[in-house]
């Protein structure tokens, strides 16, 4: 039923906001595509771990319906720039549903005895899922706004633009190495490349955040390598996890428990959609790379 | 009938070059041999926490070993059942004669019999001694010191915790500081949760229980997946017993394992010294020359296996000379308190003991016994919490399927308690004879008066923690577990049966190593302390070995005997 209402919520979304208008720029599109990324992991991760816990409080549905809408407008904004001001207000309602998810998995910690032990903080409702849902509500905002950049066309607008974009990287870049850091670390680091991406992506959040506090320094271009590292990160990370399902009893022949089990392999993809962001602000704060 | 197709029990495995690849089905790993008639440098008797580790270490120090078990040698990924009836198969249940005032039951409770041994079917809760348990009677004024130093001791329980990668807490909280434990602790189950809440109400520290199975995969055995039917044997191979850890090692590291045989007796020369072991296997009796034995049978076995191995030189039995093979025989107290909880608690999920509180264990003010006692969340399946409640409380019929109606809403809080070693609790030889005319032991157990008070103390506060947890219509159960002593290691050769390298101080080429060798029982799972021991043990032999200390010179480091 979820799954249903949520096809159709993309289906009726993706229909009204994309209808005509005109194909947005470069920038846009690669924020709107970011936030695309993050909403899709956030629905696949959300719709999976509330059912595991039976959606049993009704605040339960909240969070893969919220995502699903916020896809589907993502979706909308990658092939149309129609609608600015709707797109705004829905993407503002992810970044207040994410606010409200943090708070409430927040809450669920600290109500369990432990408080905010590591056996909480292991298994318990995860920072992250809603972490993700608010960085998707934001690139989304980021993408209208991008497309506002580059429409006007002012160095001034769209660096403004680029900075925004750059700071939520940076950000989520920063908030995801801190919730890979504890998931793997609740792993054991048992496999040692589970220490790639919680060494690479502080690095890769410095100079994305080098990169557009000084617009034109020609770090650009370093900032872009490590954002192209991220998406092979992504990759190879959604591989990595898919042996790792692989390595629990009965493997993928027993898909329908073991891919509960983890590792999640929805979780991965969501490292592409911060480095699409990060793209995004590069597009905006190079010079020379301003739309015809 | 066997529920399900398993030759293990009647078929020899480890024969032909080969023995099972536990991590695979129906494949092999291959095996070194070892002709009978050339002295090998070890015969061990046992595989379990004693032996299996002391093989690994002794092969992979360049030793040649033959370690004897009279269990099967599973494959669990096919030999092993979610069934409570089929899985008695683990258990040793060997006719054993039980005395005393308090007769300890044999078999599930206590003593295993396959390759790996007990632990195949323990529980899993790996703690540590506390420091000054190894000095109880300078420290603390009770039961005999042991010949080790605490700090020794914490080295090698960090060697075996990794070696096992135990799944424990980041930080744990009493006794002095110890290194992060190789695996992160387990999700806790609802059942933990209870006692977890219990002692935050109470204001006693708690915490996740340091668990010998996997949180994350390693090599080829999975991760845990909750199915929590440990104590009978896990199918998963999350269970990190020594049929998984130090049997595949021993195995790589060129020992021999012969399974599915049953030491009688061992051999000693006119010199009074270890020649060999006689083994039945196959049918008949076999004998395998040595140049040194070890007897890791555990506490029933090994000094049933010293007795009967009686000889001219040694009329009372080996190592036998201070009388005291077989005696201060320990176990630990299992009292518990259940109780009926609102919330669904379904306490068969996981493994069983994820939450411990091992506050009477540090704290001797407000005692009015000797020892300690820690206490853990229980999930027994249903069949055993059937027979605990048959055999406590009594009901039967409809009464007893009432109580069973509760299975999903109950919780329970269940202690390892320190029992003292006292010499009237033993184990001696009988006049009866086993199906292979070994003389069956008869074994006499009595609790002390503190014993009793340790128990009266934790029942009490157990049920009042139960209680502040939101438990209602509480009861009360008594037993015991695990075994301890019988073979205590010491300082002095009129106290002990044998040195701190686990040497008989009467045939110096005679060892024990296992659980057997505890001067006091401690009051937490012994496990950890026997595979720390016998890693110690190990590095002492093989010192040895290098000084040129043991019998006819056993190849030393590297010089195996091809
Ligand atoms: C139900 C249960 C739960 C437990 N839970 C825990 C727990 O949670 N934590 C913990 O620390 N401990 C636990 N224990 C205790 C623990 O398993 C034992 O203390 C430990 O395994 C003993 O190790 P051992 O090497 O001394 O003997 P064992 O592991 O019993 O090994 C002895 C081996 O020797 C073999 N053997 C004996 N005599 C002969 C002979 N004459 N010839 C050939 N082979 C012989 C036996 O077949 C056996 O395999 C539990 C025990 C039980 C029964
Ligand atoms: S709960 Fe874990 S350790 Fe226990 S039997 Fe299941 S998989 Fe094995």
């Amino acid at each position: 039923m979820q799954a249903m209402a949520g096809g159709l919520a993309v289906a009726a979304g993706v229909g009204l906001l994309a209808a005509g208008g005109k194909p947005p720029s470069r920038a846009s599109k690669l924020a709107a595509g970011g936030a695309a990324l993050l909403a899709a992991s956030v629905v696949a991760d959300s719709a999976m771990e509330h059912y595991r816990g039976n959606y049993k409080k009704p605040a339960m549905h909240v969070a893969p319906i919220a995502a699903a809408i916020t896809l589907a407008t993502a979706v909308a904004t990658l092939v149309s720039a129609r609608g600015a001001r709707v797109k705004t207000a829905i993407f503002g309602g992810a970044v207040t549903t994410g606010l409200f998810g943090l708070g409430f998995h927040v809450k669920n910690i600290l109500e369990r005895p432990g408080g905010l032990s590591f056996n909480n903080l292991f298994y318990r409702a995860p920072f992250g899922a809603p972490g993700a849902l608010l960085l998707a509500g934001l690139a989304g905002i980021g993408a209208v706004d991008a497309q506002a950049a580059d429409t006007c066309g002012t160095v001034r607008l769209r660096h403004g633009s680029g900075r925004l974009l750059g700071a939520l990287t940076a950000f989520g870049l920063f908030g995801l190495t801190a919730e890979i850091g504890l998931l793997h670390f609740r792993g054991a680091f048992h496999n040692k490349l589970m220490y790639l991406p919680v060494s690479a992506l502080p690095l890769n959040a410095v100079s994305i955040a080098y990169a557009v506090a000084r617009p034109g320094c020609r770090h650009e271009r370093q900032a872009a390598g490590w954002l192209a590292g991220t998406m092979g990160l992504a990759v190879a990370g959604t591989g990595l996890h898919a042996y790792g399902v692989s390595r629990n009893m009965g493997g993928f022949s027993n898909w329908t428990q073991n891919l509960f089990q983890g590792p999640p392999v929805a979780a991965p993809p969501s490292l592409a959609g911060i480095a699409m962001i990060g793209l995004a602000a590069l597009d905006l704060v190079t010079p020379g790379s301003e739309p015809e | 009938m066997s529920a399900i197709a398993s030759d293990a029990e009647f078929t020899l495995r480890a024969t032909k070059g080969r023995a099972p690849n536990v991590f695979r089905r129906g494949e092999w790993v291959p095996m070194r041999e070892y002709d009978e008639n050339e002295p090998v440098d070890f015969a061990i008797v046992g595989t379990g926490c004693g032996g299996s580790v002391l093989a690994a270490r002794l092969a992979e120090a360049g030793f040649s070993v033959v370690a004897f078990d009279a269990g099967a040698f599973y494959r669990p990924l096919e030999d092993f059942a979610s069934d409570e009836a089929e899985q008695e198969k683990l258990y040793w249940l060997d006719e054993r004669i039980s005395g005393g005032n308090d007769p300890l039951e044999f078999g599930s409770n206590n003593s295993g019999k396959c390759v790996g041994g007990t632990t195949v079917h323990f529980q899993m809760v790996a703690l540590r001694f506390r420091p000054e348990w190894f000095k109880s009677r300078t420290a603390l004024g009770y039961g005999h010191d042991w010949p080790v130093d605490w700090r020794e001791m914490w080295r090698y329980y960090a060697i075996a915790e990794n070696d096992m990668k135990i799944a424990g807490p980041v930080r744990y909280p009493w006794g002095p500081k110890r290194g992060r434990y190789p695996y992160r602790e387990h999700e806790l189950s609802a059942s933990a949760l209870v006692l977890a809440r219990g002692a935050e109400a109470m204001g006693v520290k708690w915490t996740t229980t340091p668990t010998a199975s996997l949180s994350a995969p390693r090599g080829e055995a999975h991760p845990c997946v909750n199915r929590g039917f440990c104590k009978i044997g896990c199918a998963t191979n999350a269970k990190q017993s020594m049929l998984v850890t130090y049997v595949p090692r021993a195995l790589a590291a060129g020992a021999e394992i012969r399974d599915l045989a049953m030491v009688g007796r061992i051999e000693t020369g006119p010199d009074g010294r270890a020649t060999g072991v006689h083994y039945h296997r196959d049918g008949k009796w076999r004998f395998q020359k040595a140049k040194n034995v070890v007897a890791s049978g555990y506490s029933i076995e090994t000094p049933r296996l010293l007795l009967n191995s009686a000889s001219e030189k040694h009329p009372d039995g080996l190592a036998n000379s201070s009388g005291l093979v077989g005696k201060a025989l320990m176990a630990h107290t299992n009292n518990a308190v259940w109780g009926i909880m609102n919330e669904e608690i379904r306490w068969y999920k996981g493994p069983p003991s994820l939450a411990v509180c091992e506050h009477w264990n540090y704290v001797d003010e407000g005692k009015d016994f000797d020892g300690g006692y820690s206490f853990m969340s229980q999930g027994p399946l249903p069949t055993d919490f059937a027979t605990t409640l048959v055999e406590n409380e009594g009901p039967f019929g409809a009464d007893l399927r009432n109580w069973m109606a509760h299975y999903n809403h109950m919780a329970g809080l269940k202690i390892v308690g320190e029992t003292m070693p006292n010499d009237d609790n033993r184990v001696e030889l009988s006049d009866e004879k086993d199906r292979l005319g070994l003389p069956i032991p008869k074994v006499t157990f009595s609790l002390s008066d503190n014993d009793k008070r340790l128990a009266a103390h934790a029942e009490d506060f157990m049920s009042r923690m139960l209680e502040a947890a939101g438990g209602s219509n509480l009861f009360h159960t008594a037993s015991t577990a695990h075994l301890m002593g019988g073979c205590r290691m010491g300082d002095d050769p009129a106290t002990s049966v044998v040195d701190a390298s686990g040497r008989s101080w009467d045939i110096d080429n005679l060892f024990v190593c296992d659980g057997s060798l505890f001067p006091t029982a401690g009051g937490v799972n012994p496990s950890m302390t026997i595979v720390a021991n016998s890693l110690r043990i190990a590095d002492r032999i093989i010192a040895m070995g290098k000084r040129g200390e043991l019998s006819q010179s056993a190849a030393a480091d590297g010089k195996r005997g091809a």
